[in-house]
């Protein structure tokens, strides 16, 4: 260190301690110093008039993202027992300049992208969470622990708590102790190249705060207890050059108490904020704090129903103490709350620890902005909405149902599809039925081809931070949600290589009420069905369409360009139509896509009147007829045939009975029962027609075909259910009389017990499943 | 000495001592150690306390021999709840012994158990030759902790019928038993509690009142799942119990290992590595269980076997133990040998042999 810090107040703090926040202000208040210097980005000094304002409630954290497209952004939250938000709020109290002194935003997001690309581990750990820990030395987890463990205590949080949170410090003794501290763990620790420069960057702008004329006597510097140590070892200097700064913008922004106890480590959060908050309130008083938690949980017990009596409470209160003592420490910390309220409130129960204990030590409490705190106007428009549409703004998930009928209901639809659209993470789509009679995920998507129809959406709601940070990106979209709606949507349009890519913008389009988008969608959907070839797009590309001219009435958007949307519809299900046999080709796999196509595809055929039903049949049957094709294909289009009464019964065992026939290769023939079975297997076995095929079949095959056959047969039974089973059983009875048990004996038998016993157990066991079907 | 087990308050007579003589903490009225002097004795001591080694005597969470502790210090009984072989008994054995210097104030708790086992009785002889006098009353240990500030162990507390449990209410609360017949009133001495134990598997059948419950602080005791942890247990249990009936070979540390394993994979219905699932037998397979049946291999070894204790024995001490809940374990430990014991080397080999040919 080049420059001399002599006579500068240096005080080593932990991010979010209670204690240190305790001692920084009373040494603060005896010092009084002109300047305070904290541990932050420098370029986030313009925000500390709306941190520190009186009406700025925290939790609150700054929030720089990048501005030059990339989504990448980092936090640096502050609890209200953060050491840096109290000596922000004392110098605003006082008069005193606040200044940040750590490297700017750009240069921390810099830095954190080179760690992401050259560190995969660390890679996961950035990406996922928007937070980056403020202290690097978090990579070290295990050394803090086995520090715990040297005295007996089972992980550093409760080593921390033991030794500085609960004890009583004067200013200087708490900084001698933590200064000490963090020179016995500092040989421990190899700083990386990063801390290394921040210290120094950190010590550059002390000794310039000096230079321009302060007193150093007068200067209170704030910062990490191991840049602290740092500054005082005089490390030297590091070699490597500070990183290039990436473009940020810098917001205030709210925070929430369980996003930061999800934050763990040494730097980055602590496990019982809303404990934490109390003992702070209370002078550092952890044994009062326990009692305030306790009292407010067994009130919790009461009202969830359970009986909780002042004793229970007392000893659990007298317990906690006297754990904290025979541990030698000062006052209970969360441990022993939480170990003696399991043994006298929850009578030995781990679950109400962990389900209502844990939580109430971390506290609900989401940060408030003061009126001075500027904000964009998506955050303002989040907030209106939030406000007009009475929509829950904690940080946990809850439920909410709009009937959409109700045209205010309706418009909280319109706003949270917004926010989807806008990637905005706040509410997700739970489905428009009720949890019970919850259909199949696929047909209920948020902008599924159902969208339309729906009578009631589900929404499960959740604010987080991370909301915060979407609203604040998002406005390089556009000032109002509908503009970012348009802009996503058309970008969306951009990429959209299948036709059903832009039927799926379309009805996006439709729920944000993106006229733009909506025009441009259409282009896309007309231009790309007549060039795709795949046959799924198509058909969910004709699904969603059809599902836009039902319901597309209700839309004063969509009414003029009805005539455009039928059209389309017609061109996408003719082509969809034309490409369905050339899919039927290939193996059982490759044919499945073909198969839900030709499902959805006889579907709208029924139902829309402008389509060519006839034609629709014919294909139907050609493809049923064909021996070309897959035969699990052509037995899904004979069974769709039956259903839509266009084959009557002795067609179809006609049918049955030319494709059953294939002795010769029996896989195929009971591919073709598979599929046959996957349309509607209880109407076709309620009919004896059919019954009696599948029997004469079955029975006609030699023992070398049953076995070949064996695979393809269980798997298209297998799709059988008890009730179907129960039709086929009556049926077989029917057919053969009391005899009918005999014939599934006889099948087994007549497959050559000999040859079976060498195929082992796992055929054996599969042959008693198939009699006992029988 | 004859006595085929002795209490643990002579057995550790020699650590508690040493223990009292350099325990220089503050200690609560009527005990003979201070709480910490009580953990370190359970705990274990990696040092020497006054030239005496302290051996742990519970492997496991410290925390909840803290929160027992804890607990006798004040006016709360304590409830050490568990599922059955999770040493609840051998804790309160040297809880009880550690604090007051004995753990022979013991009542059993079974169906048979009544009011007069919990308060007191009488000598028939005497009280009908003298009518009720001080000399015709039989104390129950209850009673005699109380008027020696002592703590008395109540055993398996959910065997007795509630009415008789809550005959626990009053001492717990007025710490005061009433003899009518005397008109007169034992009340306790500082220093009395209660510890009891409670078999969670037993829950349902006498559920205490919640009157009851209230008297309580509860610990429960949890199913060791540390296999190594486990295996200290097991190990210095089988040994113990070898040198007090001096009997059985002492089995070799790949054995132990391997039974350990087997009650832990059993268990918890999945092999250690999480690959393979296991069905779980109907039995308890404690920690307890565990120790006996490496004690009764010792002895299988010893007795009739070449006198190394192998796969063999263990196979068949292991069958032994399971067959109590019936033909259905015996078909879990079948598969358990054909699915995950047959696949593995060393040690496994012999066992699945060994156990193969006494399960057919």
């Amino acid at each position: 260190m080049a420059v001399s810090l002599a006579g500068v107040h240096l005080f080593p703090v932990r991010h979010h301690s209670p204690r240190a926040a305790l001692c920084l202000r009373a040494l603060l208040d005896e010092v009084r110093p002109a300047l305070v210097l904290i541990e932050g980005p420098s370029d986030a000094d313009a925000l500390i008039p709306i941190l520190s304002a009186d009406d700025t409630k925290p939790p609150i954290a700054i929030l720089a993202y990048r501005t030059d497209g990339t989504p990448q952004s980092a936090m640096w939250p502050f609890a209200r027992y953060s050491p840096e938000f109290q000596a922000l709020r004392w110098a605003h109290e006082h008069g005193a300049q606040a200044r940040f002194i750590d490297w700017p935003s750009g240069m921390a997001l810099a830095a954190d992208a080179a760690r992401a690309q050259t560190d995969s581990h660390r890679a996961a750990a950035a990406s996922d969470e928007d937070t980056r820990p403020i202290a690097p030395e978090d990579a070290a987890p295990d050394r803090y622990r086995a520090l715990a463990e040297r005295f007996g205590l089972r992980h550093f949080d409760e080593f921390w708590d033991a030794f500085f949170e609960t004890p009583c410090y004067q200013p200087a003794s708490f900084r001698d102790a933590l200064n000490a501290y963090a020179e016995w763990t500092a040989p421990a620790i190899e700083r990386d190249a990063e801390s290394a420069l921040r210290d120094r960057v950190m010590g550059d702008a002390i000794a310039a705060a000096i230079a321009s004329g302060t007193a150093p006597q007068r200067i209170v510097a704030v910062l990490g207890a191991a840049h602290v140590a740092a500054l005082l070892r005089g490390d030297p200097a590091p070699q490597s050059a500070l990183p290039d700064a990436l473009p940020t913008a810098l917001a205030v922004v709210p925070y929430s108490y369980p996003r930061l106890s999800e934050q763990s480590g040494y730097g980055a959060g602590n496990r019982a904020p809303w404990f934490y908050e109390r003992a702070y309130e209370g002078g550092n008083d952890f044994a009062h704090a326990s009692l305030l938690v306790l009292i407010e949980f067994a009130g919790n017990l009461r009202a969830r129903g359970f009986s909780v009596s002042l004793a229970d409470v007392i000893e659990a209160y007298r317990l906690a103490r006297t754990l904290a003592e025979i541990r030698g420490k000062s006052a209970p910390g969360v441990d022993e709350l939480s170990e003696a309220t399991q043994a006298t409130l929850a009578r030995g129960e781990a679950a109400p620890i962990r389900e209502f204990l844990l939580p109430l030590l971390i506290g609900r409490r989401i940060g408030q902005l003061g009126a001075s705190a500027g904000r964009n106007s998506l955050q303002l428009e989040f907030a209106q909405g939030i406000a007009a549409y009475g929509l829950p703004q904690i940080d946990e998930p809850e439920t909410v149902t709009l009937r959409l009928a109700d045209s205010t209901q309706a418009g909280a639809s319109l706003f949270l599809h917004r926010l989807r659209v806008a990637d905005v993470p706040f509410a997700s789509y739970v489905g428009s039925q009720s949890v019970l009679t919850r259909g199949r995920a696929e047909d209920d998507e948020a902008g599924g081809y159902g969208a339309l129809s729906r009578v009631r959406e589900h929404w499960e709601v959740q604010w987080s931070p991370a909301t915060e940070v979407a609203l604040a990106e998002r406005v390089i979209y556009g000032e109002r949600f509908a503009e970012v709606c348009e802009r996503r949507l058309n970008e969306a349009i951009g990429t959209a290589s299948l036709a059903a890519d832009a039927t799926r913008v379309l009805i996006d389009a439709v729920l944000t009420d993106a006229a733009q988008a909506l025009a441009r969608a259409l282009d896309a959907a007309e231009r790309l069905s007549s060039i795709d070839d795949d046959v799924v797009s198509l058909s969910q590309a004709a699904r969603t369409l059809s599902a836009l001219k039902s319901y597309g009435s209700s839309r004063p958007t969509l009414t003029q360009i009805a005539g455009t949307i039928e059209r389309l519809l017609v061109g996408t299900f003719t082509r969809a139509m034309l490409r369905l046999p050339i899919a039927c080709r290939g193996d059982v796999e490759a044919s499945g896509d073909a198969r839900s196509a030709m499902r959805t595809l006889h579907e709208l055929a029924l139902s829309q009147p402008a389509l060519d039903r006839g034609t629709w049949m014919q294909t139907l049957t050609d493809i049923a007829g064909d021996e070309g094709l897959e035969a699990t294909a052509s037995g899904v289009a004979a069974a769709l045939l039956y259903l839509a009464r266009e084959l009557d019964e002795a067609d179809l065992r006609g049918l049955l009975e030319r494709r059953l026939g294939d002795v010769i290769r029996p896989a195929r023939a009971a591919d073709f029962l598979a599929g046959f079975f996957q349309v509607n297997a209880l109407v076709l076995l309620k009919n004896r027609e059919i019954v009696a095929a599948l029997s004469e079949f079955l029975q006609a095959l030699s023992a070398q075909h049953f076995r070949d056959a064996l695979p393809a047969l269980r798997r298209a039974f297998a799709v059988l259910g008890a009730s179907e089973r129960r039709f086929l059983l009556e049926h077989l009875v029917g057919l053969h009389g009391r005899a009918a048990p005999a014939v599934a004996t006889q099948v087994v038998a007549a497959a050559d017990q000999q040859a079976l016993s060498d195929l082992g157990a796992a055929l054996g066991q599969a042959l008693d499943d198939l009699g006992d079907l029988l | 000495m004859s006595e085929l087990r002795l209490p643990a308050e002579l057995k550790f007579a020699a650590e508690l001592a040493a223990l009292e003589a350099t325990d220089d903490a503050l200690r609560p009225p009527q005990w003979r150690l201070s709480p910490k002097a009580v953990e370190t004795y359970v705990m274990g001591s990696a040092r020497p306390i006054g030239g005496v080694a302290i051996t742990p005597k519970y492997y496991g969470d410290r925390a909840l021999v803290q929160v027992a502790i804890a607990t006798l210090a004040s006016d709360r009984a304590l409830m050490l709840a568990g599922e059955p072989g999770t040493a609840k008994s051998w804790l309160s054995e040297h809880l009880s012994a550690a604090i007051c210097g004995t753990s022979l104030l013991t009542v059993q708790g079974t169906a048979g158990t009544s009011e007069d086992h919990l308060k007191y009785g009488w000598n028939y002889a005497l009280l009908i030759a003298e009518g009720p006098s001080e000399r015709a009353l039989v104390p129950s240990p209850v009673m005699r902790a109380m008027r020696q500030g002592k703590i008395a162990r109540v055993e398996e507390i959910t065997r007795t019928s509630p009415e008789v449990q809550d005959a626990l209410i009053s001492i717990l609360s007025e710490k005061q038993i009433a003899v009518p017949e005397l008109n007169e009133t034992v009340s306790a001495q500082r220093g009395f509690s209660i510890i009891a134990t409670a078999n969670t598997r037993d829950r349902g059948v006498n559920e205490m009142s919640a009157a009851l419950k209230r008297r309580f602080n509860f610990v429960t005791v949890p199913v060791v799942d540390d296999l190594d942890q486990e295996i200290r247990i097991v190990q210095q249990r089988e040994a113990q119990l070898r040198s007090d009936y001096q009997v059985g070979a002492p089995p070799p540390e790949d054995l132990t290992r391997l039974l350990v394993t087997v009650f832990q994979e059993l268990r918890s219905g999945a092999t250690k590595d999480g690959k393979t699932k296991v069905r779980t037998p109907n039995g308890v397979l404690s920690t307890a269980e565990a120790i006996s049946v490496l004690f009764n291999s010792g002895i299988l070894a010893q007795s009739f076997g070449d006198g190394a204790v192998g796969g063999v024995d263990v196979a068949r001490a292991l069958t032994g133990a399971l067959a109590k809940e019936g033909a259905d374990d015996l078909k879990v430990l079948r598969e358990y040998l054909e699915t995950v014991a047959k696949t593995r080397g060393g040690a496994w080999k012999a066992f699945y042999a060994a156990a193969k040919q006494t399960l057919a």
